[in-house]
């Protein structure tokens, strides 16, 4: 088991300090994702557009988002079927709300700052240690389903940051939380989430 | 033989049941192989367009990976798979955690297995509180969980 090691605070370089301090500063501030992504920069912006971000929620949607991950249950497809279930109709896999937010801008928006922006590879001359990040892990709670009409509002927010001493590496440890309400103001689901980023 | 896309039929299962299933019962698995024509499907829908994600040749020459490398929440969808393919239609998917054990790549195979650890009734829903977790052809274990859903009973 990796123990939190505040030593690790010392071997930071000035840049990696500066990233350490502007994410603990965010610590426990309530933000909209959309209203986040142009700050980060344009590039940031534009995948969202890519990748079909989208709050209101279309059946074509969801299909595309179920079709890409192989999830062919008559829940999302079938009208019929969904309408003799307990739900009454076409619902969304419950991860489909990942294709709305995925949950991780809250505790990954540091990677944003390590990558380069126009490039999108690590930013080597400023962050000269970093190997790279990963998600790792993520909570959820599912309150209410996501159907076809519904538009799914976000709130993040940076919950901790800390340093460990890994085999390899030193670790960066960050985590956020991420609400999503529909709009009839129910709580649809809660995603608590980390990110692991590994420095030389 | 798997479609490279991953196509397969509509699935209209029938229900599973409360009365059916008890502590230890295994969930039935669910078996992924990943590409690279599927992760790049993945890097459309999620925006993660890191060239790592579907590029044999920058992960190998820039990420010192193997191969191309499976989007984490690619993994995650399939293990939330698992319990949704379970337990429809008329179950509901109540909580689910996940987390990274290691890397799975290009080519990779992974089957996600789940076992039922508790089992009550609340508010008269019937809850079930289960293990869950992916494991790659040569057994290596990809990714963990833990979930609770619920089923309804016979009666």
């Amino acid at each position: 088991m990796l123990e939190k090691d505040a030593t690790l605070d010392e071997r930071m370089t000035p840049e990696e300090r500066g990233l350490f301090e502007r994410f603990k500063q965010q610590i426990g501030r309530e933000f909209l994702i959309e209203e986040c992504l142009p700050q980060y920069s344009e590039r940031v912006e534009y995948m969202s557009y890519l990748s079909g971000y989208d709050e209101n929620v279309h059946w074509p949607g969801i299909k595309r988002w179920a079709i890409v991950n192989e999830d062919f249950s008559g829940l999302w497809f079938d009208e019929e079927y969904a309408k003799r279930s307990r739900w009454g109709g076409i619902i969304a896999p419950p991860l489909y709300l990942l294709a709305i937010d995925d949950g991780m801008m809250p505790s990954s928006w540091l990677a944003l700052e390590v990558y380069d922006r126009t490039s999108g590879v690590i930013n080597t001359k400023k962050y000269p240690n970093f190997v790279g990040g990963l998600q790792a892990n993520s909570e959820w709670e599912f309150f209410e389903p996501v159907c076809p009409g519904d538009k799914i509002k976000t709130k993040g927010k940076c919950t901790d940051i800390y340093w460990k001493q890994g085999k390899q590496y030193r670790l960066l440890f960050t985590f956020g939380e991420t609400t999503y309400t529909n709009q009839r103001g129910q709580l649809v689901a809660h995603c608590r989430a980390g990110a692991v980023y590994r420095f030389k | 033989m798997d479609d490279v896309l991953g196509m397969k039929p509509i699935m209209r299962r029938d229900q599973a049941f409360l009365d059916d299933v008890e502590v230890g019962s295994e969930i039935p698995p669910h078996t992924v192989s990943f590409n690279v024509v599927k992760m790049a499907m993945f890097a459309a829908v999620s925006g993660d367009f890191y060239p790592s994600h579907y590029d044999n040749k920058w992960a190998i020459d820039k990420s010192h990976h193997p191969a191309a490398t499976v989007h984490g929440l690619h993994v995650t969808t399939h293990l939330s798979q698992l319990l949704t393919n379970w337990i429809a239609p008329d179950g509901a998917l109540k909580s689910f955690s996940s987390r990274a054990r290691a890397q799975t790549f290009d080519g990779d195979t992974v089957t996600m297995k789940g076992r039922v650890s508790k089992k009550y009734t609340k508010d008269s829903e019937n809850y079930l509180e289960c293990e869950i977790w992916g494991e790659k052809q040569d057994g290596t274990v990809v990714i963990t969980g833990s979930a609770t859903v619920t089923l309804p009973s016979r009666s």
